[in-house]
Parts: structure tokens; C-alpha cells; sequence
């Protein structure tokens, strides 16, 4: 117990920190299509033990972040949802900034960037549509897969269900590379929650038994005096009838 | 085991001839029950030109079959880190063994960067040799195993390798390829953030150092990083139309001395060692804590101002190191 509770006080010192951000991917090419829209996900990070209030802003008018403010738990993980708008061919890049705030005298912020490079096509040939569209069927399958293995396990699926439907709404309208990009989210998150579930299961059986070995070593340690105080009891009422004994003979 | 049998005439010469049979998990379970796992017959069939009877040896070696892996899933296939964190990257698979599920004794997980390795369990990045194996029936068994990815390992492409082991140590493995995506983070830990000057400095103090120098910056990615300082103006609470330049806040890399203290401007300006913050375990020069950049931060108050509360903002950005 006492070493548990160093390790906890051990894992609080090491972890106290004023501010803290990350963003992944720190860079991402993708090739989309010209004229459709698409979206694709950034993941942004903290490892602090507070909440942080993280803000997300962009350099371009053509990509519509959302959410752009997010209250991110201690040691957190949020997808962030970029929607690229329609695009004419070209070549475009662009700055999506994570940032964090602390107030004070001298108030500090601390940024982070992500570097997004965009290759526009003009029409995608037949075969590389064909590509992209068993693509997106394999990905949803996946993220199908992985919700189910996820919800069978007792994890809260809604927001992982919910960018699945529109994946498979995507793909019904044909915007394969959405439908990826969607199907790709949905499964990411299924599995982060997979993860996180069995994790809390695993912790909630390591303290369910830790509480049982509790348990049994205070009954012992509580037998253990029980018998020590009856064979003591037992002890000073042998002297005591030995002294009668004594005192009789 | 020798058996006679009658003479061929077309066999002139006295001659041996060896096979080896692979049997299933029937014959070597009714062996490996009393501790043997494999079982060498040998029919000898001699030969002889002034008999008239052939010998031939035979020797049939009946052995266990290798375990074989399935197509490994990973999820996720695309690891976003997670700054000063990690991720549990989870592998699963069908076992395969012709001597029966409950022959294959364990299941092992590696991960390893195959962009820089190549593949031996001695150069994987992580192993987990107590992976989960349930669901055996038959010649199958399903193999589950995590694995977890922490902030700093490398990007790039990787690979997820399971391998089966069976009661006489034969295996198979298989693997699966994922993608590290890169990750940009930093951490600036207490008490040394937000940067902190005593509360009464009088007018005119130069080179007032903070009270909780020096500003530590961590490096919780996985990429080299390049830092850029900027700030805006002191301006009065009291009374927001004074203010002096935050020009007057100067910072460097060393505890002692001033010599190359720059100020803070407007503009970003990078500050950053050379080759950039590294990603931990690696050191800035001169300084022990790894992935760790330190900032002193010192400030004068100029002459004429008035004497008020004022107040700043700082900004520290890190792009990834071209």
C-alpha cells in the first residue's frame, strides 16, 4: 500500500505540468478530387493533468475546422474534423494551429502546427476510382468490425456509429475518398475505445482484488490476534488456578 | 521396425532407402503423451544378390507440424500519438495447427520500426510474450496482443509480427505493417511556466531575472522541433494607453551571463539549438534533462514609465525541424 501510494505521488509529481499540446499527424498529404469537398482528421493531444482549453484556427478560407474550441480532458485525445471545400486543380497547402493558453502577469501560449500539402486532381481514371471506392468498402467493413468488437465489450460507440453512417452516406453519393477518410475516423476511434474499455475493466479487476487480498489480510491479522488474545487469556487463567491450586495445596 | 519381404529380381545391388512421413496431431498426441513427440520407424528391407530375400530400411519420421498464423489486424492501422503518452496498438489473429489448437503453447507480439530494421525479435522495439490465446477448437486458436507506442518512437512505417510456438518449440509467424504518423508536442511544466517576475520591480532595474527561470520547453513528440518566441507590449492595467516595448523582456540559453540574450519582438524569431529540440531520449547540448530546451528569461523596466501594473503575452510555437 504504502508503495502504491509512493508510485501515485511519484506518477503526480512527474506528471504536474502547466501547459501542454500536441497535434498528429504533423503533416499529411492527400489527393482529392476537384469540386467535391472532403474531409479528413487531425488528432490533437494533451498530457497535463488539468483541462485545457484548446483552440484550433487554420490559415486558409477553404478548410472549416470543427470543433474550433475543445475543453480537452487531462492526458486527452480529440479528433478534430477538417472539411476541405471544393477545390480547382492545383497544388495547395496550408497551417491548421493547435493552441493552448495560461493565464498571467505574463499570460503564455504555446502553439503547435500541423502542415497539410493538397494535390487536386481533375478526374480520377476508372481504375483508381475503382481503387478508392473497394477502398472505402474495405475501411467500413473494418470500422463495422471494430464498433461491433467495441459495443460487445460495453464501450459507448454513438460518435464512432454516427461518422460511420455518414461514411456509408458518402458512399452511397459516391464520394469514395470521403467515405475513406470517414471510415478510417470511425475505426480509429472504435479502437481507441476498445482500448480504453478493457483497460478500465483490467483496472477495475486489479482493484476488485486488491480489495479481496485487503480483505483476507485483515481477517488474518485479525485471527491471528484472536487467538493470540484467547491463548493469553487461556495462559493467565492457568496461573491464576495454578495459584489456587497453590494456595489450596 | 524390419521387415522381410520377398526378392525383387530387378534389384541387383543392396540399397537403403529413407522416408520421411510427417504425420497428423492423432499419432503424435498418442506419443507425445508419454513425453515422446516424435517417432522414427525403420524398415529395414536387406537386400542380399545370395538370398533370396530383400531387405529395405525405411525410416519414417513422423514430427510435429509448425503453427501458422493468419492475416494479423491491426488497429488502429494509423497511430496518432498522443503527447507524453502513448497508444495500445492491438494485433489479432487465427492460429493454425494441424496437431490441434492446444497444441500451440504461446503466442508472442512484436512491434518493431521496419523502416529502419529488418525483422529479429532482438531488435523489435516492444515485445509482449504473454498474448492472449482463446477460442482454441479444432486446429485453431485466436490470438489477441497489445502492444503500446509511446510519444517518441519514430514515424514512419512499422511492423506488427506475431509468432506461434507449439509444445516442440516448432512456429510460424506473420506480420502486418502500420503507420506512425508524426507527432508535434510540447510540454512546459510547472513551477517554470507561466514566466513569473517579482511583483514590485522598481523603475529603472535592469536584467531583473524571473523568478522561475528557466522556462522549460519538453519536446512530447516525435519529431525535432524548431521554437519561435514572440510577445506583445506591456500595457498598463490600470490604464491600457501606457504600456512599454516587450523588447525590455530579453532571453537566452545559459544561466549566467548576458552576453547573448536577445530581446523578445513582435515578430516571431526562432530560437532554437542546432539540429532543433531533439526527440527524447536525446539531450540539448549542455543540458541533462532529456528533450528538454531551457529559457532564461530577464527584464528591465525603462525610465519615464508610470508606475502601474502591466501586463504582457507570450508565445512559444514549434513547427516540426525542416
Amino acid at each position: 500500500m504504502t508503495l502504491a501510494a509512493f508510485i501515485m505521488f511519484f506518477q503526480f509529481v512527474y506528471y504536474v505540468s502547466a501547459i501542454s499540446i500536441g497535434v498528429s499527424p504533423a503533416e499529411k498529404e492527400v489527393s482529392i478530387q476537384a469540386r467535391k469537398s472532403t474531409v479528413i482528421f487531425i488528432t490533437i493531444s494533451q498530457s497535463s493533468d488539468k483541462n485545457e482549453i484548446v483552440t484550433i484556427t487554420t490559415d486558409v478560407p477553404w478548410i472549416e475546422v470543427e470543433p474550433t474550441t475543445v475543453n480537452l480532458e487531462p492526458f486527452g485525445q480529440e479528433f478534430i474534423k477538417l472539411k476541405i471545400q471544393p477545390l480547382q486543380p492545383g497544388t495547395y497547402n496550408a497551417t491548421v494551429r493547435v493552441s493552448a493558453s495560461l493565464p498571467g502577469v505574463i499570460g503564455l501560449t504555446s502553439i503547435v502546427s500541423s502542415k497539410l500539402s493538397l494535390s487536386v486532381y481533375e478526374t480520377l481514371t476508372p481504375q483508381i476510382k475503382e481503387i478508392i471506392k473497394n477502398n472505402a468498402q474495405e475501411l467500413i467493413e473494418k470500422a463495422k468490425e471494430a464498433i461491433k468488437n467495441a459495443r460487445k465489450i460495453g464501450a459507448d460507440t454513438t460518435e464512432a456509429e454516427k461518422i460511420l453512417a455518414q461514411a456509408l452516406e458518402q458512399f452511397e453519393k459516391e464520394n469514395y475518398e470521403e467515405s475513406s477518410n470517414l471510415a478510417q475516423a470511425a475505426f480509429t476511434i472504435a479502437t481507441i475505445l476498445y482500448n480504453q474499455t478493457v483497460d478500465e475493466k483490467s483496472s477495475v479487476l486489479i482493484t476488485f482484488m486488491n480489495l479481496f487480498l485487503i480483505t483476507i489480510s485483515v481477517s488474518a491479522i485479525l485471527i491471528v490476534g484472536i487467538i493470540y488474545w484467547r491463548l493469553k487469556k487461556k495462559g493467565r487463567k492457568n496461573i491464576i488456578s495454578n495459584k489456587v491450586i497453590v494456595k489450596g495445596l | 521396425m524390419k521387415l522381410r519381404t520377398s526378392s525383387k529380381s530387378f534389384f541387383i545391388e543392396k540399397f537403403k532407402l529413407i522416408l520421411v512421413i510427417e504425420r497428423n496431431l492423432k499419432l503424435t498426441k498418442t506419443i507425445a503423451s508419454i513425453g515422446i513427440l516424435a517417432i522414427f520407424l525403420t524398415i529395414s528391407i536387406k537386400y542380399a544378390s545370395s538370398q533370396s530375400v530383400s531387405q529395405m530400411q525405411i525410416t519414417v519420421a513422423a514430427v510435429s507440424r509448425a503453427p501458422t498464423v493468419g492475416t494479423i489486424t491491426v488497429a488502429p492501422g494509423t497511430v496518432n500519438l498522443i503527447s507524453g503518452g502513448f497508444i495500445k496498438v492491438t494485433g489479432t489473429t487465427a492460429l493454425r495447427d494441424r496437431d490441434g489448437g492446444t497444441d500451440i503453447t504461446s503466442c508472442v507480439g512484436y512491434l518493431y520500426n521496419s523502416t529502419t530494421y529488418a525483422f529479429n525479435p532482438t531488435n523489435a522495439r516492444y515485445t509482449n510474450s504473454s498474448c492472449y490465446i482463446s477460442s482454441c477448437s479444432g486446429q485453431r486458436c485466436d490470438c489477441e496482443c497489445s502492444l503500446k507506442i509511446r510519444y517518441f518512437d519514430a514515424p514512419g512505417t512499422w511492423n506488427f509480427v506475431i509468432n506461434a510456438t507449439d509444445t516442440t518449440n516448432r512456429f510460424g509467424y506473420a506480420n502486418q505493417t502500420l503507420v506512425v504518423e508524426k507527432l508535434i508536442a510540447i510540454d512546459l511544466p510547472l513551477p517554470y511556466a507561466p514566466i513569473t517576475f517579482p511583483a514590485e520591480i522598481n523603475i529603472g532595474d535592469n536584467n531583473v531575472p524571473a523568478v522561475n527561470n528557466p522556462l522549460k520547453i519538453n519536446n512530447t513528440g516525435n519529431v525535432k522541433m524548431q521554437i519561435y518566441i514572440n510577445g506583445t507590449n506591456f500595457v498598463g492595467v490600470e490604464d491600457s494607453t501606457k504600456s512599454f516595448s516587450i523588447s525590455n523582456l530579453i532571453y537566452n540559453s545559459t544561466a549566467t551571463g548576458l552576453t547573448n540574450a536577445r530581446s523578445v519582438t513582435n515578430a516571431q524569431a526562432s530560437f532554437t539549438p542546432t539540429g532543433g529540440v531533439p526527440v527524447n531520449p536525446s539531450s540539448v547540448a549542455g543540458i541533462s534533462e532529456p528533450a528538454t530546451l531551457y529559457i532564461y528569461h530577464y527584464l528591465s523596466i525603462p525610465l519615464g514609465i508610470d508606475s502601474l501594473n502591466y501586463t504582457s503575452t507570450y508565445q512559444v510555437e514549434v513547427i516540426e525541424q525542416p
